[in-house]
């Protein structure tokens, strides 16, 4: 009889015990497909990507109750259909694993965790009680990194992990490079142009990411806007904003920091003869005395063609960068 | 047999006495890089130079490489070394380079190095990060990096405006410049600190007074002047040892 008791309370505490257990989470690795012309992308050793982090950090992505006012989400002003861009003067949100300067006015630099604590604290104001009374959330949290209490540390390490998944290297110019596809002429004088001094674009939009990531001033205006200098508060850095990628350029339109081109082809011709002096131009403008690189009617149009071979289509449509919450 | 053994105990005696001796290259080699114009210090964005054509100029870029870089001995041999060197003057942790090795102490020869990319080292996409990979020189003018961007204002006769003196290997045609300081013997102790010195306004003398505008603000796909870089850039070079 007593053996029997013993059991019985036995079991019970073996029971109780195991109903109390929480169930434990491994992530899995996630396998980031990085395009065969890209360098490999430096990843922080306490934010490897996971399956579960990166699935995270795209319903957060997409997900409004990120803001304070729950009326915007990341992906209210970085749009896939125009490269995580959108109809304003707004960076597109691409290949920033290899970026280490972010915003216009290059504000907020390092990593890509830096631009998410930016955006998160100062551009969201994140009211995480939100997301911790949330249905969802703490599980997702739990499973991307085994803590059911939502802080901005992990909001951030999951939307980072995402943002690294936004690499586009599948346009055109890719599949020409890698010998798959063909310029047409028109293209390829284009592609001349770009990769001469010439056009002389390459030196600010330079590498597999067309862009150096670096601040220059190109002669937008004889009394420029302030970009640079309002982060550094040295004069040489006045009227200087970040050089922005190229890539998928045809679909992030309007362009310049203040968004005043609404094409391509005004973009072009403000770089053939629209340029304006100021104490700060990039001497790699240099044709600035001359008003621009002065290219003729068929170099701009060529110039354009090559441009638009940045689009990369297969990125703007990837499901796997879509919105999981539809 | 006593006599093999006698034998194969010295051998391992003098083996192991060899594996113990201590490494006689114990001396750091450092290269500081210095920027002169008019033998004065470079004072960057000021449009205070004239060039040996009389032409004024200003210095807002200088980036280049330095690569094959050797010690020569006393004997005529040299040490060479592996490190490329990326130098920009507004940078200034790249104006100090530790070498990644050690040298013996002694009496030796000189220097030499390659200004820019040695050939062999000129290889597309061998720079994946910032700011080496910044250097890039176009695929379709030859490809590999730039090496050397010096930038800046000029005023001349005529016009005005910015130059882009910015030479590399065009179509093939390697224009890197070996500077041989091989016979400048110096004695080496604790510590090789080399101050290397560039003297930017030779870069636009001797053999050729460099004219901005006759050869234009850009220069990448011109072939003459790319030589003429090359022919003047071979005086550009100077250094000393820094005492302890």
């Amino acid at each position: 009889m007593r053996l029997l008791l013993v059991i019985i309370i036995s079991g019970l505490i073996i029971s109780c015990k195991g109903n109390n257990e929480q169930p434990v989470y491994t992530p899995k690795p996630y396998t980031l497909n990085i395009p065969a012309n890209f360098p490999p992308m430096n990843i922080p050793a306490d934010n490897p990507l996971t399956v579960e982090g990166v699935e995270l950090g795209r319903k957060l992505y997409y997900d409004k109750k990120l803001h304070v006012n729950g009326d915007k989400a990341c992906a209210s002003c970085h749009v896939q259909a125009y490269s995580f861009s959108s109809d304003a003067a707004v960076l597109p949100a691409v290949n920033l694993g290899w970026s280490n300067k972010f915003l216009w006015n290059g504000s907020v630099q390092g990593t890509v965790e830096d631009i998410m604590h930016h955006e998160v604290a100062n551009f969201f104001q994140t009211d995480f009680d939100v997301l911790q009374n949330d249905p969802e959330y703490p599980e997702l949290f739990k499973k991307a990194f085994g803590t059911e209490a939502i802080t901005e540390e992990e909001v951030v390490l999951a939307l980072a992990q995402f943002f690294r998944t936004m690499n586009s290297g599948n346009a055109k110019f890719d599949r020409v490079l890698r010998g798959e596809d063909e310029f047409t002429n028109q293209e390829y004088l284009g592609y001349e142009l770009f990769f001469t001094e010439r056009g002389d674009c390459f030196h600010c939009h330079a590498t597999v990411f067309f862009t150096d990531n670096l601040m220059h001033n190109n002669a937008l205006d004889t009394e420029p806007d302030p970009g640079y200098f309002t982060v550094t508060g040295d004069s040489l850095d006045f009227g200087k904003f970040k050089s922005p990628t190229l890539r998928n350029i045809a679909y992030t339109a309007p362009y310049m920091h203040d968004g005043r081109y609404a094409s391509l082809e005004e973009v072009v011709e403000f770089y053939s003869t629209g340029l304006n002096k100021s104490a700060t131009v990039d001497p790699l403008m240099k044709n600035l005395s001359k008003g621009g690189v002065q290219l003729s009617a068929e170099e701009k149009s060529a110039l354009v063609a090559f441009l638009k071979t940045l689009s990369d289509e297969d990125f703007i449509r990837n499901p796997d960068l879509a919105n999981p919450n539809q | 047999m006593n006599m093999r053994f006698f034998l194969f105990a010295l051998t391992l005696a003098y083996l192991s006495s060899c594996s113990d001796d201590p490494d006689p290259n114990t001396v750091v080699v450092n290269l500081q890089l210095s920027h002169l114009v008019d033998n004065e210090a470079l004072q960057l964005d000021q449009m205070i130079y004239t060039n040996a054509a009389g032409q004024e100029f200003s210095v807002k870029t200088l980036k280049y490489f330095i690569s094959d870089f050797k010690v020569h001995k006393i004997d005529g041999g040299f040490i060479p070394f592996d490190d490329i060197l990326y130098i920009d003057v507004r940078e200034p942790e790249s104006l100090l380079h530790t070498l990644s090795k050690k040298i013996a102490p002694g009496e030796y020869a000189g220097i030499s190095f390659v200004h820019g990319l040695a050939r062999d080292q000129n290889i597309t996409n061998r720079f994946t990060e910032p700011p080496e990979s910044l250097m890039e020189w176009p695929v379709m003018m030859g490809g590999g990096y730039h090496y050397m961007k010096l930038e800046g204002d000029y005023i001349a006769r005529a016009s005005s405006g910015f130059f882009n003196f910015h030479s590399g290997s065009l179509d093939g045609t390697d224009y890197a410049i070996s500077v041989d300081l091989a016979d400048l013997p110096f004695d080496v102790n604790n510590e090789l600190n080399i101050e290397l010195k560039m003297e930017i306004q030779n870069w636009f003398t001797n053999p050729v007074d460099w004219d901005f505008e006759y050869f234009g603000s850009g220069i990448m796909g011109n072939s003459e002047a790319q030589r003429t870089v090359q022919r003047n850039g071979r005086d550009v070079y100077s250094f000393s040892i820094i005492e302890n």
